[in-house]
């Protein structure tokens, strides 16, 4: 059966279960944003027809090789924006708390830099006004303007020109065309007659700060054959900073733009290549960047604020929650960047870090000190990421664990299997009670004709995690009941898989090309700004190197070769 | 006496008040309360009008332009229209009466701010000024305004509004002298000049890419509703000498009432009835107001992007209303600002501190029904009402709230019933 197939009998039979998935505590549907965005729109209206937006990605053609996307305005997110402005005035958060814009919108694969989600509207741009002129104000300020504009004491037009082309270029991370300068000369000789020098620095600061070409990156190019468009050199270097760093590009990165050293793959890998590792240890900007992907990726954004039943789970305190988060950025950091591992290595890899909190609360590991150390899970608790405490918590309801959940993030983040959207009217799922395993249960509600088309694909995987409770910690009953981790990884390219507890069902994914693949696709659509499925064609030649069994980390940098970096169509 | 009503005196309100309760004003020693009543015409939907939870401050869609007093908002969920239906029932929403039809009588009973407005002028501190009625193209043209269409506030007869701010400010304002404004250091619309060349060469750049240049227009549409409200910190009306939002459209209203109707003219003739209200109702001269900004059927040009008319798209897409209904807000919001100083009648406090805002609506866009229509209070006037809630009602209607706005003032419920919405009240 296809994803395609397999979608649309799920949304079919979906639409006719009426018993499922919420449950006291918790929401048990797992379809809340990361469903792909195929589900039918819920407007009652009865308007016309609606068109789509017109969106900046594209619909894979059926080929093999790598294509070439199309042109674009990358809006930066807030986070990128704000680190563009610390760093072309460097400010810090004493100087400067940052920017007050709306949060940026989460895409269907729950990341917030999609370009066809992060657009400007009326509350954004009042908030960049908002923004700018409070950057303006302390930038316009001493000590502050001396140090950044020393001429600013004599002030004049020579002066204005000075910090226009200096902290003009920083902003919109190229120089300033002729006629852009023109204009803030403009600006200066206007202001001039009627105020004071760092009147024209507020100004001239609060309007570049509401630029397009400082709020959006532009991956436009110029056209060197039809249909086909060549980015220029700071394109690429902006694309290669914001894609590896979330920050703009360095001076260095500047120069090699300014002298045309980003043209070729090999130029563009080896500048990639530099942002990623300084020698052998990794740039802290891009291990941060990594754990952003992860934290949208595996949902992992909510952990902190997780709400458990306090009776059934008392030890899971807030210090806990911090501490399993900060357990797998150890992990991803240590899989991903020092041990260069694959995904393979990322879903199979025998060990985690603990603290001292962590210790205690699963009962395994022996740190010393207060720092994490890493330590070999004891054989039962499972392997690798899907066995982290923080995901197990996060895909689980208040009150117990959740097959739903846990499936379902298998299927959609590591399969990249389409699943419907829940029926828009169901029953809450009854609390778990003495009488009944939480497998029981599920199998009970989802066991009819209209919710095991789509359960199926989910439940019989979750169960496999069954020795984990809803927080995360293993259990060798439940209850007084023997604990069944049988589970079925259905339509494979392996066929039907059965699996037995969380050791055997990540091992039999990872041998998985589709599950390659998959990761391949979330982490392009990461990078570069577009759904994952959109992604996955832009990068099929570096996804194949991946299946292949590359490191995760050189997949990444190994993007940047695509000709998607260079051209857009 | 064609504008009589505007500008009523005290003493020819006092004159026709038979019919008023004689209840007195608020406690001796509460501050001099000050009541706005501001339609919302056509409403908005509830997705885009409410926020999700319960917490008011959150705003919403529509309302976020209020966000720096979002602490002095009151969402009320859920109140109906009675007596009335679709458009016409901006007849009753103030006013509590009944209108069957478009051509159904005028209900022949007084709206809230008469009520209050005849109470102030009955108390121990009656104001030199009745009540204020202003419009900002409140119908189609000033043919079909002198028809008394499109009028909303009754005492009982149909109040007229002012829809001239020059007039207005004429009338009740210039005493003083009508020198032009002073240029002040604001460069905001050489900022966005540089903006908008930068958006137009970025947009040569990339012919054919329509995903991108819909989003840049999408760009330019957000910057044209934002200009206005980046220009009111730094023009504020002031209290004394002329007001710089009236001398701008003095050489082109100055006895041209019906050139107050132009569409072209509706974002600066709004902004100048709000600064001649703010100043009236700081001052004292009265302390109730109505603004009628629009009407529900008409289709006067809202510039938003590049521009949309009220009445037809409030048929449409509802994204895009719920934008127009914003840009009303972002007005609203310039209120706000210009009622935020120090209250010479009540030191210590802020003008804002001691007025409510009710603003309501006649019926839900699309689909005309009076029911569930988008209503709030702004403001926590003097104490009385205890802002920051989104409050369902579940069903009450206009005549509940405004009953409420009544006990508050301390004032009779007269013909609005003695329902009220307690869970308003501090």
């Amino acid at each position: 059966m296809t994803r395609s197939t397999l979608f649309v009998t799920s949304a079919l039979l979906l639409s006719a279960c009426t018993g499922t998935i919420g449950e006291p505590g918790g929401n048990d549907s797992p379809a809340s944003s990361t469903t792909g965005g195929q589900g039918g729109g819920s407007g009652t209206g009865t308007g016309g027809t609606t068109m789509p937006p017109p969106s900046a990605q594209i619909t894979c053609p059926n080929t093999t090789s790598d294509i070439i996307g199309l042109r674009a305005l990358r809006r930066l997110t807030n986070a990128e924006l704000e680190a563009t402005i610390r760093s072309a005035f460097n400010l810090n958060v004493t100087q400067w708390p940052g920017v007050i814009l709306p949060s940026d919108p989460g895409s269907a694969d729950g990341f917030t830099n999609n370009v066809d989600n992060l657009t400007v509207g009326p509350d954004y741009a009042s908030g960049a006004v908002d923004s700018g002129k409070k950057v303006g104000a302390i930038v316009s300020a001493d000590p502050l303007l001396g140090q950044l504009l020393p001429c600013s004491a004599q002030g004049g037009a020579a002066c204005a020109d000075t910090f226009v082309s200096t902290f003009g270029a920083k902003l919109y991370r190229r120089p300033l065309t002729t006629a852009e300068k023109g204009r803030y000369t403009a600006l200066y000789n206007k202001i001039s007659q009627q105020a004071d020098f760092r009147t024209f620095v507020y100004w001239a600061t609060a309007t570049m700060l509401q630029s397009p070409s400082v709020i959006y990156r532009s991956e436009i190019g110029a056209q060197d054959a039809p249909n086909h468009y060549k980015l220029n050199a700071y394109e690429v270097a902006s694309e290669l900073s914001y894609m590896f760093t979330g920050a703009p590009p360095s001076a260095q990165l500047t120069q090699l733009a300014a002298a045309d050293q980003l043209s070729t793959p090999d130029q563009v890998e080896a500048a990639a290549r530099s942002l990623v590792w300084s020698g052998q240890t990794v740039q802290p900007a891009f291990r941060n960047l990594i754990f952003l992907f992860a934290d949208q990726w595996l949902g992992l954004t909510g952990l902190s604020n997780l709400q458990k039943d306090a009776m059934l789970f008392p030890d899971f305190t807030a210090q806990v929650q911090d501490a399993m988060g900060e357990e797998t950025r150890r992990f991803l950091s240590s899989v991903i960047m020092e041990d260069r591992g694959n995904v393979k290595t990322l879903l199979t890899a025998p060990y985690t870090f603990v603290d001292t909190t962590l210790s205690r609360y699963y009962g395994f590991g022996t740190p010393t000190g207060t720092d994490f150390a890493r330590t070999n899970r004891p054989a039962t608790w499972g392997v690798g990421l899907l066995s982290q405490g923080s995901i197990l918590s996060v895909q689980a309801n208040g009150l117990s664990s959740s097959p739903t959940r846990r499936g379902h993030m298998v299927r959609t983040r590591l399969l990249c299997t389409v699943i419907g959207p829940p029926p828009k009217v169901v029953d809450p799922i009854p609390p778990p009670t003495d009488a009944q395993t939480t497998r029981q249960r599920y199998e009970m509600l989802h066991g009819n004709l209209g919710c095991k088309a789509c359960h199926n694909l989910m439940d019989p995987i979750g169960f496999a995690f069954e020795h984990l409770d809803g927080a995360g910690r293993f259990r060798a009953m439940e209850g007084t009941f023997d604990i069944d981790d049988t589970g079925t990884v259905a339509g494979t390219s392996a066929g039907d898989l059965k699996v037995k507890g969380p050791t055997d069902l990540a091992t039999a994914i990872s041998n998985l090309p589709e599950v390659s693949e998959c990761v391949a696709s979330y982490l392009a659509a990461y990078g570069l700004g577009v759904s994952h499925e959109n992604a996955a064609c832009l990068v099929r030649t570096a996804a194949a190197e991946l299946r292949s069994g590359t490191s995760l980390v050189d997949f990444y940098i190994r993007m940047a070769r695509s000709e998607h970096f260079r051209y857009r169509q | 006496m064609s504008r009589r009503q505007l500008l009523q005196a005290a003493g020819v309100a006092a004159a026709g008040s038979s019919l008023m309760g004689r209840q007195a004003l608020a406690a001796a020693g509460d501050p001099p309360l000050r009541l706005v009543c501001w339609p919302l015409m056509n409403g908005a939907e509830a997705r885009f009008f409410y926020p999700g939870g319960f917490d008011a401050t959150v705003l919403s869609t529509v309302t976020e332009p209020l966000r720096k007093y979002a602490s002095l908002v009151t969402f009320i969920k859920n109140i109906n229209i009675a007596g009335s239906d679709n458009h016409f029932a901006t007849r009753v929403t103030y006013s509590g009466g009944s209108v069957q039809r478009y051509d159904s009588p005028d209900p022949g009973v007084k709206s809230v701010d008469q009520l209050i407005g005849d109470s102030i002028a009955m108390s121990g501190t009656p104001t030199p000024l009745h009540s204020l009625h202003l419009g900002v193209i409140p119908a189609d043209s000033i043919n079909y305004y002198m028809g008394s269409h499109s009028k909303m506030f009754y005492a009982p007869k149909p109040v007229d509004y002012e829809a001239n701010p020059v007039t207005a400010y004429d009338r009740l304002l210039a005493n003083s002298t009508t020198m032009p404004p002073k240029p002040g250091a604001d460069f905001t619309a050489d900022s966005l000049a540089i903006v908008n060349a930068e958006m137009n060469e970025l947009e040569a750049r990339m012919p054919g890419a329509v995903s991108e240049i819909n989003k840049l227009n999408l760009h330019r549409d957000a910057l044209k509703t934002l200009q206005p409200t980046t220009m009111p910190p730094t023009m504020p009306p002031t209290m004394t000498g002329p007001i710089a939002t009236v001398e701008k459209l003095r050489p082109t209203l100055q006895g041209k009432p019906a050139d107050a109707y132009k569409y072209s003219l509706f974002s600066d003739v709004f902004d100048a009835q709000i600064d001649i209200m703010a100043r009236i109702l700081v001052g004292g001269m009265t302390r109730v107001a109505t603004l009628q900004a629009g009407s529900a059927d008409n289709d006067l040009i809202v510039p938003v992007g590049r521009g949309y008319p009220h009445h037809v798209t409030s048929h449409g897409d509802q994204t895009i209303f719920a934008s127009l209904q914003n840009w009303y807000y972002t007005k609203m919001a310039r209120l706000l600002l210009a009622l935020d100083v120090p209250d010479p009648l009540a030191p210590g406090s802020t003008v804002l501190d001691n007025t409510v805002i009710v603003i309501i609506a006649e019926c839900l866009p699309y689909t005309h029904s009076s029911n569930g229509v988008p209503a709030m209070l702004v403001g926590k006037l003097g104490g009385k009402i205890k802002p920051g809630k989104v409050i369902d009602v579940g069903g009450a209607t206009n005549r509940t709230l405004m009953s409420t706005v009544l006990k508050c003032f301390g004032v009779a419920p007269a013909h609005f019933g003695t329902n009220v919405i307690s869970s308003v009240l501090a």
